[in-house]
């Protein structure tokens, strides 16, 4: 896709948000177009999952200032679940447990509840557990995960797997993936990021957060952003990959005048 | 307590002819009916009655019922995957129309309490004998046995299993009725029931009813309470239970939406391996108040009890859990679990857990927990960040936190029931 025929996706424009009236974004820019993979790096207690969970949608963040357009609507206006419904999946860093809710049931409400708003047929019991299974054998999920209580007992590996499951079962517009990397070993990162290749094109657009750059050996973003104190300390293309494994953060912290120890260490 | 005594009095008052019976009979209801003037409801200043409040009951207008039978069809006393024998009570008399007593299986005797009155035997004789009458909270029961119009007498040979449940349904089809309910069963050596009782009734109401169960060395009663009411509807109900050697007892409660609900059960293992289950589920919104109130008595050796209940409370609702368990002298090695959760909806909810132990032997293993939390906001929001409404969302989790107790319902229909009313997750 040639640059005059970008087509943005998200515009946020000088975000500023707070958390229990501690300002933790401080004018946030970025534009992501359609088909292309931003990578959001920087060091922990940075702001990233904050990004992340405002975009979703998620509850306890006040912004102050600035505003979001996804597809030229009011993002910040819309409930998480319209926002879900239009095609924004945030894969969370820390999936959450839900004792009593069987997996598979879950996925099959929020495969339906995502369809009938795009105004496709539900699918029922029959026709859901073949797609089901036919994703879960891409990702290497295992059967049995399907009959278990949602991430309930799930290893960090399998909590992991089951987000991006989830993402391929809701085929999303803009994917926020926060820390996908995280924790898992060499095997169940490669099949992540497989699981996310597999989905990248010209209809889509991936944020991918992270601290490490491990991560970027098996999904090469288009783009690369550092945040650091809640504001975008630089941005660049693959080549600023490359330089932040040689050197790391530092350098650029100590650019911008910034305790080069990285924000608060968590 | 004076106005509570007034109202009683006028209930009583309105006392129909009582059913034809023996001399027995006569004196054992001259008998409660003393005691009942004596004690008069129970009200806060007994501990079991802490929190369900009898004084609403007090304030509406209530009456006993005529004897009419009401005109009814199936279809209002179906329950959707309940088969089985089937006897329905509607307005304080049996209906012998819509009851289904034909095709009980051998060993199985089910009978009217007045047709077993009149004709002697069957276990009769034993209506009384557990539920006793001497404590000062024996109002309900006394005035209960003063005045039951109706009820089963219910009889197990040994070994005898019926397949399907039977079902009880009582119904009041006409404001201000107060139909006074009266059951007893005896589970022979090794029998297994299934004993399902639903309660329903239209505009202000009330049903008082007494069960009392002997469940012989070996047999199994599982005895499930279904009921339904709203803001006008009043439901209390007490289950006297003795359970012998490795015998077992389970009781499973629900009741929904009600002005007061009370399930009080006792149940006494009396034998070495006898076990007791508890399960009980409540909830709703508005003046809704539910409170289960349990009495556990381990009198032998090894034996077992457990306990779990759980609340859904939405706006303005009050649920009470209060389970006493008492391990008597020499009940060595017994185990004996209570847990209470409760799940609170709204703010102006509120949830109340007394778990109490009184403990005279030295070798017991008893645990207890209680609980009161809200909804899950980080399953809530995950569950909405992929697309689910959060009505739906709310619902779910609702579902789930109560799903541990309906699993161990005995009667997949039982479970449907409650999961379809109390599973809803409104309020605010
Ligand atoms: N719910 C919260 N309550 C209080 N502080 C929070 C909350 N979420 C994030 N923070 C604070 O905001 C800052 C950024 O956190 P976060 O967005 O999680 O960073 P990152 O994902 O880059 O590690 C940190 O200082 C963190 O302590
Ligand atoms: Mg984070």
């Amino acid at each position: 896709m040639s640059a005059s025929e970008k087509q943005p996706l998200l515009i946020i424009e000088d975000l500023w948000v707070e958390v229990e009236g501690k300002s933790i974004l401080k004018g946030i820019d970025l534009t992501v177009n359609y088909g292309e993979v931003h990578a959001i790096m920087g060091p922990n207690g940075s702001g990233k999952s904050t990004l992340a969970n405002v975009l979703a949608g998620r509850e306890g963040y006040s912004v102050t200032r600035g505003r979001v357009l996804y597809k030229g609507q009011d993002l910040l206006e819309m409930e998480p679940e319209e926002r879900a419904r239009e095609g924004i999946f945030l894969a969370f860093q820390y999936p959450v447990e839900i004792p009593g809710v069987n997996n598979v049931y879950f996925l099959k409400a929020a495969v339906n509840a995502v369809r009938k708003h795009r105004g496709l047929p539900e699918l029922d019991a029959m026709d859901f557990l073949e797609l089901v299974k036919e994703k879960m054998a891409q990702m290497k999920v295992r059967e049995e995960m399907l009959y278990r209580a949602v991430n309930e007992g799930f290893s960090g590996g399998e909590k992991k797997r089951n987000e991006i499951l989830q993402m391929a079962l809701l085929e999303p517009t803009l994917a926020i993936l926060d820390e996908i990397d995280s924790g898992l070993d060499i095997d169940a990162l490669r099949d992540v990021a497989e699981g996310i290749n597999a989905l990248r094109g010209p209809e889509r657009a991936f944020i991918m957060v992270t601290h490490y750059q491990r991560l970027l050996h098996y999904i090469e973003p288009d783009y690369i952003h550092v945040l650091a104190y809640g504001e975008v300390i630089r941005s660049g293309d693959r080549a600023l990959a490359h330089e932040l494994e040689e050197r790391g953060y530092g350098w650029l912290l100590e650019e911008r005048g910034l305790d080069a120890s990285g924000a608060e260490a968590s | 307590m004076n106005v509570a005594r007034r109202q009683a009095v006028t209930l009583a008052l309105a006392r129909p002819p009582r059913p034809a019976g023996p001399d027995w009979w006569q004196a054992l209801q001259e008998r409660a009916w003393n005691r009942y003037q004596a004690v008069g409801l129970p009200g806060p200043r007994l501990d079991d009655w802490k929190y369900a409040d009898t004084h609403p009951l007090t304030q509406v207008d209530l009456r006993l019922p005529s004897g009419d039978v009401a005109p009814m069809d199936a279809a209002q006393v179906a329950m959707e995957g309940v088969e089985g024998p089937l006897v329905v009570l509607v307005d304080g008399v049996f209906h012998p129309g819509l009851s289904r007593l034909d095709e009980l299986p051998d060993g199985m005797t089910v009978s009217p309490l007045e047709t077993a009155l009149g004709s002697g035997g069957g276990g009769v004789e034993r209506v009384g004998a557990l539920a006793e009458l001497d404590r000062d909270d024996a109002g309900l029961r006394a005035l209960n046995l003063a005045l039951a119009s109706t009820g089963v007498v219910v009889e197990l040979a040994p070994d005898c299993r019926p397949s399907a449940p039977l079902s009880l349904v009582h119904l009041v089809t006409e404001a201000g009725l107060a139909p006074q309910w009266r059951h007893v069963l005896r589970l022979g050596e090794g029998a297994v029931l299934t004993l399902l009782e639903r309660y329903q009734g239209l505009g202000t109401h009330w049903h008082n009813t007494v069960v009392e169960a002997e469940v012989e060395a070996g047999a199994e009663l599982n005895h499930i309470r279904l009921a339904e009411g709203d803001e006008s509807a009043f439901l209390t109900h007490e289950s006297w239970v003795t359970v012998a050697a490795g015998g077992r007892y389970l009781g499973a409660g629900a009741a929904h939406g009600h002005r007061l609900a009370r399930l009080f059960g006792s149940v006494s293992l009396d034998a070495p391996e006898a076990r007791a289950a508890w399960y009980g589920v409540y909830g709703g919104t508005g003046r809704h108040q539910a409170d289960h109130t349990t009495h556990t008595h381990h009198r032998a050796p090894r034996t077992e009890s457990v306990q779990l209940f759980k609340g859904v409370l939405g706006e303005g609702a009050r649920g009470a859990y209060t389970g006493r368990v008492v391990v008597h002298t020499g009940a060595q090695k017994i185990r004996a679990e209570q847990k209470n959760a409760n799940l609170l909806l709204s703010r102006n909810a509120e949830a109340d857990a007394r778990p109490q132990l009184e403990i005279y032997a030295d070798d017991v293993q008893c645990a207890h927990g209680a609980t009161v939390g809200e909804l899950d906001a980080d399953a809530l929001f995950y569950l909405r960040a992929r697309g689910i409404a959060e009505a739906d969302a709310r619902a779910l989790l609702t579902r789930a936190f109560i799903e541990d107790v309906l699993v161990a319902f005995p009667l997949e229909a039982a479970a449907r029931w409650v999961r379809e009313r109390l599973g809803q997750g409104g309020g605010t």
